[in-house]
């Protein structure tokens, strides 16, 4: 929606170059997305608060330092928004419920919000999600479902669904949103944008709402692979405030993205990761590995159990942190998240143990597959976007259930911290479909380097809305 | 199916013991807010689990997953609200963890820890791994 040519093709660093140069002014970007969300949301439905006076402000302090000859940063003017879990000063941090509506407005911005603007964006708004990130599809029965861009029939997936069909409809350039289960990647996909899911522990969580803490990470959804390098580098870093915020010096990955693939060994995931999705999600894996050459077929053993442990993890963390809201008040829950939370407060810690145990084993056998690969590639979701409402889908023959299936290729990743950016392709349906990039802890920058390269080739990218690809 | 271990006592309870000091000795069935609940009034108020809850207090109700059959049962279909095991276990663990879950929402979450219940089990057989699983179970993770 940001139509003006002075905003080039309306990714980040294009906006930021622009406002740094004094060619546009980002109080004029503010107000273009701001317009863009006031004049397309009631469609969509991704945005669940607008910052109107917030966005104002910090783009008048940007220009301020840009006619000052001062450095505003390397997001300056960059207008961006977040899921509604992100702490915002003055602001409700609602997590997609009802229940949190009631909590005091926050005090602080996250610091995943703070290293934003202080490197010169500007928020926006709070983005609709499923209700405490406990889902794939953001079908939120309190704040209404977030529609995808691209047929608003569909939904936009999950759980940061605002975050990607924020991007998609192009009211802002850049969103954050959480991962647990694959909640960046689905909807990056589902929407067709680019996502990253860092390693565990890159991005302080501190000011976020937490799901499932022992997998929770903070993750970004763009409009191009710059975008994703660009941001990374302003969002990782060690913080004390978060336990698992991992203790390393920053590894910057924006002036490598040009640096090809001839040297990194590409792989493709082979046995459970080549089966499980309708044809068209394994033909778009398929079609990429072909176009790059790579012959190298991965096994990845126990990948099916991976993703069981992910669930029973899932459920019981999240259960234990909303117990007292269980007991005392189940009704103001979702539907469709609390049945799944009651459950998961039922889970025998035996159980729990004994998927934090698998855990530490996959975690040796993925770093075993990781070792003769630089990058693998594997489905993102089994399937495109489905309909609003819909309940079950077809896959090999088989009936699945629609909502928890779209998880199916990611939980597996996820559970064991590896990062992930997944990349927009286009489907035989004309829906966008995605593509995993996978690689060994903390190698953002070689997963970010095969994610430009594809993108050079135009082997992936942003589809345009309102327009299917064929 | 190894008992908690109480703190008014030296060791695990065994399945024939009975908590009978403080403040679980009558059991939240009786005394607490779930005394009219489910459980009292609900298909199970004459079952197993009900003569658990009036004579031993929670231990006897953990009893009811009988941990071989459960995870063969659970392997080959999908637990039912109406399989007995399940549903017991889960009313039990329940009224340990204090909720009161509505009789309408009672299906769905059956339905979802049995799902969750197979996925645990599944967990367990060593048909690829070399070596049992690593004891680490720590849920702070490094990657």
């Amino acid at each position: 929606m940001i139509e003006d040519d002075r905003l080039g093709n309306g990714d980040a660093v294009a906006i930021a170059g622009d406002v740094r140069a004094g060619r546009v002014t980002a109080t004029e970007v503010a107000q273009s997305a701001l317009a863009a969300v006031k004049s397309g949301d009631g469609e969509v439905n991704s945005f669940t608060s607008v910052l109107t006076e917030r966005a104002l402000l910090e783009a008048s302090k940007v220009d301020a330092l840009v006619a000052a000859g001062e450095d505003p940063g390397p997001l300056a003017g960059v207008p961006f928004a977040v899921k509604n879990l992100f702490d915002v000063a003055g602001e409700v941090t609602l997590a997609g419920s009802r229940i949190n509506g009631e909590d005091p407005p926050a005090t602080a911005d996250a610091v995943a919000v703070s290293r934003l603007t202080e490197a010169g964006a500007v928020l926006v708004g709070s983005l609709n999600m499923d209700e405490y990130a406990y889902g794939f599809t953001t079908e939120n029965s309190h704040y209404g479902p977030c529609r995808n861009p691209h047929d608003r029939d569909r939904v936009a997936g999950g759980s940061s669904g605002g975050s990607g069909a924020a991007v998609a409809a192009n009211f802002v350039p850049l969103t954050l949103g959480s991962d647990t289960n694959g909640s960046v990647r689905v909807p990056a996909t589902l929407c067709g944008v680019f996502g990253l899911k860092p390693t565990y522990g890159r991005i302080s969580r501190r000011g976020m709402f937490p799901f499932c803490p022992s997998l929770d990470h903070v993750g970004v959804l763009a409009r191009s692979v710059r975008d994703l390098a660009m941001t990374f580098d302003v969002l990782h870093g060690h913080d004390p405030g978060d336990p698992v915020s991992v203790d390393r010096p920053p590894e910057l990955t924006a002036d490598q993205v040009d640096d090809g693939i001839g040297d990194l060994r590409l792989g493709v995931a082979g046995g459970y990761f080549a089966r499980g999705g309708v044809p068209e999600a394994l033909e778009a894996v398929a079609t990429m590995a072909e176009r790059l050459g790579i012959d190298r077929r991965v096994t990845i053993a126990e990948a099916g159990r991976a993703r069981s442990a992910a669930m029973v993890i899932t459920a019981s963390e999240g259960a234990q942190l909303h117990l007292d809201d269980l007991r005392d008040r189940a009704s103001d829950f979702d539907p469709m998240t609390r049945d799944r939370f009651l459950a998961g407060a039922l889970v025998p810690a035996s159980a729990y143990l004994m998927a934090q145990r698998f855990r530490q084993w996959f975690r040796v056998e993925m770093n075993r597959v990781l070792a003769s690969v630089d990058v693998f590639l594997a489905p993102a979701t089994p399937f495109p976007a489905p309909l609003i409402g819909q309940r079950e889908a077809v896959v090999e023959g088989e009936t699945v259930l629609t909502q928890p299936y779209l998880g199916y290729y990611t939980q597996p990743l996820s559970l064991v911290g590896l990062p992930v950016v997944t990349v927009p392709v286009s489907g035989a349906s004309g829906l966008p479909l995605g593509v995993q990039l996978v690689a060994a802890p903390y190698r953002e920058a070689v997963l970010l380097r095969v994610a430009a390269e594809l993108e050079r080739r135009g082997l992936c990218g942003i589809p345009e809305v309102g327009r299917r690809w064929t | 199916v190894q008992p908690a271990m109480s703190s008014r006592s030296a060791g695990p309870l065994k399945p024939t013991e009975t908590i009978d000091a403080g403040p679980l000795a009558a059991g939240p069935l009786t005394a607490g807010p779930l005394a009219a609940g489910p459980l009292a009034a609900g298909p199970l108020a004459a079952g197993p689990l009900d003569i658990g809850w009036a004579t031993s207090g929670w231990y006897r109700g953990l009893e009811i997953l009988p941990k071989p059959r459960f995870r063969q049962d659970v392997l080959v279909r999908n637990p039912t609200p109406e399989d007995p095991d399940l549903d017991g276990y889960a009313r039990a663990a329940a009224l340990a963890a204090g909720l009161s879950i509505d009789d309408a929402w009672w299906p769905g979450v059956v339905r979802h820890l049995g799902v969750l219940m197979a996925r645990a089990a599944s967990l367990e057989p060593n048909d690829i791994r070399d070596a049992p699983l690593p004891a680490d179970s720590a849920a702070v993770f490094t990657p």
